[in-house]
């Protein structure tokens, strides 16, 4: 009799200790926030100051991973094989879990995923260099219609926000087939080809813009932004939806047929984590546009973007 | 005698095959034909074509030549080359302790030592530390076992 | 910028700066030592530390642990012939034979004042230049960039020991190894042959230390026991006389320029500058014959050239704020987390802290010296150990460095496979160092040339017609391509 008491209490913290994820427990171990791309990064800031407030609010420990390669897409690939037992999450952008998985043979897709929470959101910016002779949308169609061909707009890769901006625009002005497209690699060489006049266009978030002496031409966002009342949205602009709205978002995903309560639990957490004050002032520091939503309307969202941005994937010709 | 399947003629045929197949591989794939530098095969195209003409003199060379092998120790190299490609394979599913002891275990038996106390405890002691190192001071953890998070 | 240097060295010379830029530099050291772990690497395990330091300190620790592993892995590279990183995998080619010799000191002490002589004049580049330099970086687009990289590869034919075909053959590899994965212009995947692991491409630094260190336990294991070469005897850096300099110091000079001026243009970096620097050494040194063998010139150029571009890329970093490598983007993004906007403006906006960082940067290259010798002297004992365990340290080091370069398992594979591939090669006559500069240079040589061709709606005589930089630097490139050539004819000549 008292062995079997002793076994079943064995084979119960076994299983609790493995299998784990008992909701009212979770988390008993630490948990693994992967970031896509190499430490130091944005990316990989944004998730190591967050991770400590986000540690406190589930009540447990968490710690941050990196795997880079394949524009995320690797570390990506990785957790959607996981078990979906809440110790795993991935940050990852609105390109890694929208884009990419469109114009890429890779093992992961629209329903790999649980979404937790989205963590931040930007909208983009397309912009030219301050000194060039174009200082609205208007001047650039004519001029490019004038000189089919000569003009050069540039990204920081193939499918990533930065091209996907750029195509949004001159796609939605109707007038891409008569520009050329240059990819680099990163942001860093791409800003110094403009400086250097090798592209007239470039675009990125309004974070990234204010780095250079860059003159914005027209913002994706719903509103005009309150940083530069003058510079019209895209929908003025006469850009046509789905290209009129892009935002560099980014969140927090779990393998797909994580449990509920879980999903709830982690959900509430991220909350917490972002309104807590460290957190706060990181934002304020890093001038990063938070934007919270719980999983319940991210899932939703998420949906959505991989949508629209299949129109956008299209226009690229990727 | 020995010399028509030296070591070397045998390198330098496998990687003459290769480039042949690589070559061979790069047409007839399915990508957008957008013509000359917008095509993902043209740069690797005409490193590959050097390279296959590089390796054709190659093979001339080395059947015209006739070197003395190197000696070699057979055994350990090959049962250390093994074991390592089973390492990195079962790094991720055994974690890194567990493997690491275990291609270190075979590493030092393999050149020779025998005293099992040393065979077994030198791995386990040198990847005991840096476990303890990264994955519970510097909190960057490499890959854990099935058995327990923490090793 | 000078202005601003007083207030800067106040910043630097109390005590929680000096402790912090000694103790990050000998870290740094450490770190480099080891087989395996490189820069990248160092960075990441310190990052966490720096998030919670304010804005100096920061972003000097980083510094200081750059500049350190840098400098660091000539220490590995010399004393057991494995780079810790591709940036030293040309002081193996001369550094190793000196220690075989039984001059590991003194080699050792060659490459620490080259070190230390490259990083303090690039320091000083930085202070007085930056902004000039940047302005004159902007000169190289794609076109300019595909010439200098030209020219880079033309270091393979100096580099290959032995046959010219098997180095060239190698180089060529590399080159190819480089395509595997995303295309750069498409985003298309190339010879992955199904295997989406492939999609990210073979990381350089799992190559890197596959045919370099793990190669190296295969090469020793193979060895019979009765000709198993010991491990070097090494008691410490012997500093090289005043009089040893003599004939040296324009090679010496010439590979701080070299390094400088790489270090400045983007996405080039250090190890392709410590490979033009020692082909550049060993084309026009008087001590030309000797390369390879263990000549002093060869360490000097690759081991001073390789620590100025740690200055050099400094400069677009802190004068436009566009990143120069790897490492510099992450001091840029820690500025940004402590409420500074990197970009144009960085340098107007805050002189006093950019200041403290060059004036910082400068002080890290002074301790190099004496750190270095310390690290040096530490890691003499170890080499005594038995060299069976000296195989499983470096097998077990190696897995942690590449893994965590990217955190990807599957580079482990990678690895694994370069060594064993890269033991049978190395057995058989081909030179693993012009494939590392294959794979460095690959990348930029393809979206360069792509780039150029696109701009010039696809025609390559376009390149050199209005490109003044690029038409001298492909002369340049062709004329290092016929002086063996020459060479050769002349010598026939002669005997003849």
């Amino acid at each position: 009799m008292k062995s079997i008491v002793k076994t079943t209490a064995a084979v119960a913290a076994l299983v609790l200790g493995a299998g784990g994820a008992v909701a009212q427990d979770f988390p008993v171990r630490p948990i693994n926030m992967i970031v896509p791309f190499n430490a130091g990064g944005g990316t990989d800031l944004l998730l190591r100051a967050f991770a400590p407030h986000f540690a406190e609010a589930v009540g447990g420990d968490a710690f941050v991973s990196n795997m880079a390669g394949g524009s995320g897409t690797v570390a990506a690939a990785a957790l959607a094989g996981q078990k979906p037992d809440g110790y795993q999450m991935g940050y990852w952008s609105v390109t890694v879990a929208t884009v990419q998985p469109q114009i890429k043979d890779i093992p992961y897709g629209l329903d790999s995923w649980t979404p937790i929470c989205s963590v931040a959101a930007s909208p983009t910016v397309l912009f030219t260099q301050a000194d060039s002779p174009f200082k609205t949308v208007d001047d650039v169609v004519a001029a490019v219609k004038a000189n089919p061909g000569k003009y050069i707009y540039g990204s920081s890769g193939p499918g990533a926000i930065t091209h996907l901006t750029t195509v949004a625009a001159f796609s939605g002005l109707g007038v891409i087939d008569q520009m050329k497209h240059l990819p680099f690699q990163g942001s860093g060489p791409a800003m110094q080809a403009m400086a250097a006049g090798t592209i007239q266009f470039f675009g990125d978030t309004e974070l990234l813009m204010t780095r250079g002496d860059f003159r914005p031409l027209v913002v994706f966002n719903n509103e005009r932004l309150s940083s530069m009342p003058d510079v019209p949205t895209a929908a003025e602009v006469g850009i046509a939806a789905p290209l009129n709205e892009l935002y560099l978002w980014g969140g927090l995903f779990a393998p797909a047929g994580l449990e509920p309560a879980v999903t709830q639990k982690l959900s509430a957490a991220c909350e917490m984590a972002i309104n807590s004050d460290g957190f706060q002032k990181f934002a304020a520091d890093t001038s990063t546009v938070l934007n919270y939503r719980n999983a319940a309307d991210f899932d939703p969202f998420y949906r959505a973007q991989y949508a629209a941005n299949s129109a956008l994937i299209d226009a690229a010709g990727l | 005698m020995t010399s028509l399947f030296s070591e070397r003629r045998i390198v330098s045929v496998v990687i003459f095959l290769l480039a042949v197949g690589l070559v061979l591989s790069t047409f007839g794939l399915e990508f957008a034909d957008l013509g000359g530098a917008f095509s993902p095969m043209f740069f690797p195209r005409i490193i590959l074509f050097i390279l296959l003409g590089l390796a054709v003199l190659n093979v001339g060379i080395d059947m015209l030549a006739v070197r003395v092998a190197q000696p070699i120790e057979v055994l350990p190299v090959s049962v250390i080359a093994v074991a390592f490609l089973a390492y990195v394979l079962l790094l991720v599913p055994l974690g890194y302790f567990l493997s690491s002891t275990g291609v270190g275990a075979i590493i030092l038996f393999a050149v020779g030592l025998r005293n099992p106390l040393q065979v077994v405890l030198v791995p386990a002691a040198a990847s005991g530390a840096l476990v303890g190192l990264f994955n519970h001071v510097l909190k960057m953890p490499l890959p854990t076992s099935p058995f327990f998070w923490w090793i | 910028m000078i202005a601003s240097l007083p207030e800067a060295l106040g910043l630097i010379f109390t005590f929680e700066g000096l402790l912090v830029l000694s103790l990050g530099t000998m870290l740094g050291i450490i770190l480099g030592a080891l087989p395996g772990i490189g820069s990248t690497v160092a960075v990441a395990m310190i990052l966490p530390f720096t998030l919670s330091m304010s804005q100096a300190p920061a972003i000097l620790l980083l510094l200081a642990i750059h500049a350190g592993s840098v400098y660091g892995g000539s220490i590995s590279a010399i004393l057991i012939n494995t780079p810790g990183t591709p940036q030293s995998a040309a002081t193996c080619l001369d550094g190793y034979p000196m220690a075989q010799r039984g001059e590991a000191g003194k080699a050792l002490g060659w490459a620490t004042v080259a070190s230390v002589i490259g990083g303090l004049a690039s320091a000083v580049v930085l202070i007085f230049a930056a902004p000039q330099l940047a302005a004159f970086a902007l000169n190289f687009g794609p076109i300019e960039t595909f010439a200098l990289i030209l020219l880079g590869l033309t270091c393979i034919v100096s580099v290959s020991e032995g046959s010219l075909i098997k180095g060239l053959m190698a180089g060529f590899m590399g080159l190819f190894l480089s395509t595997v994965g995303g295309d750069p212009i498409t985003g298309e995947a190339r010879f992955t042959f199904g295997h989406f692991q492939l999609i990210a491409g073979f990381d350089l630094l799992a190559v890197v230390i596959g045919v370099f260190a793990l190669s190296e336990v295969l090469t020793r294991a193979a060895a019979s026991p009765e000709d198993i070469k010991p491990l070097v005897a090494f008691n410490g850096i012997v500093l090289p006389k005043l009089s040893e300099w003599k004939g040296r110091v324009k090679g010496l000079v010439k590979s701080v320029l070299i390094g400088n001026g790489i270090g400045v243009l983007p996405g080039t970096g250090a190890a392709t500058a410590a490979f033009i620097a020692y082909a550049e050494a060993r084309r026009s040194a008087p001590t030309r014959a000797n390369f390879g063998k263990g000549e002093p010139d060869g360490l000097i150029a690759s081991e001073s050239a390789n620590n100025a571009v740690t200055g050099g890329a400094l400069v677009p970093t802190m004068a436009l704020g566009i990143p120069g490598d790897a490492i510099t983007a992450v001091m840029l993004a820690t500025l940004t987390l402590h409420g500074v906007t990197p970009g144009i403006r960085l340098m107007s906006d805050n002189p006093v802290l950019m200041a403290a960082i060059f004036a910082g940067f400068f002080v890290i290259n002074l301790m190099l010296l004496p750190l270095g010798m310390v690290v040096s002297r530490m890691a003499a004992p170890i080499l005594r150990i038995k060299e069976a365990y000296m195989l499983v340290m470096i097998s077990l080091l190696c897995t942690v460095g590449v893994f965590f370069v990217r955190g990807n398992p599957f580079d482990l594979l990678v690895m694994a496979v370069a060594g064993i591939i890269g033991f049978i090669l190395r057995r058989q006559g081909y030179p693993m160092a012009p494939l590392v500069i294959g794979m460095v240079l690959g990348p930029t040589l393809e979206i360069s040339l792509r780039q150029g061709l696109i701009i010039t709606d696809g025609s390559f005589s376009a390149f050199f017609v209005g490109h003044p930089i690029a038409g001298v630097l492909a002369v340049i490139a062709v004329g290092m391509l016929a002086l063996p050539v020459i060479r050769v004819i002349k010598d026939r000549q002669v005997s003849a």
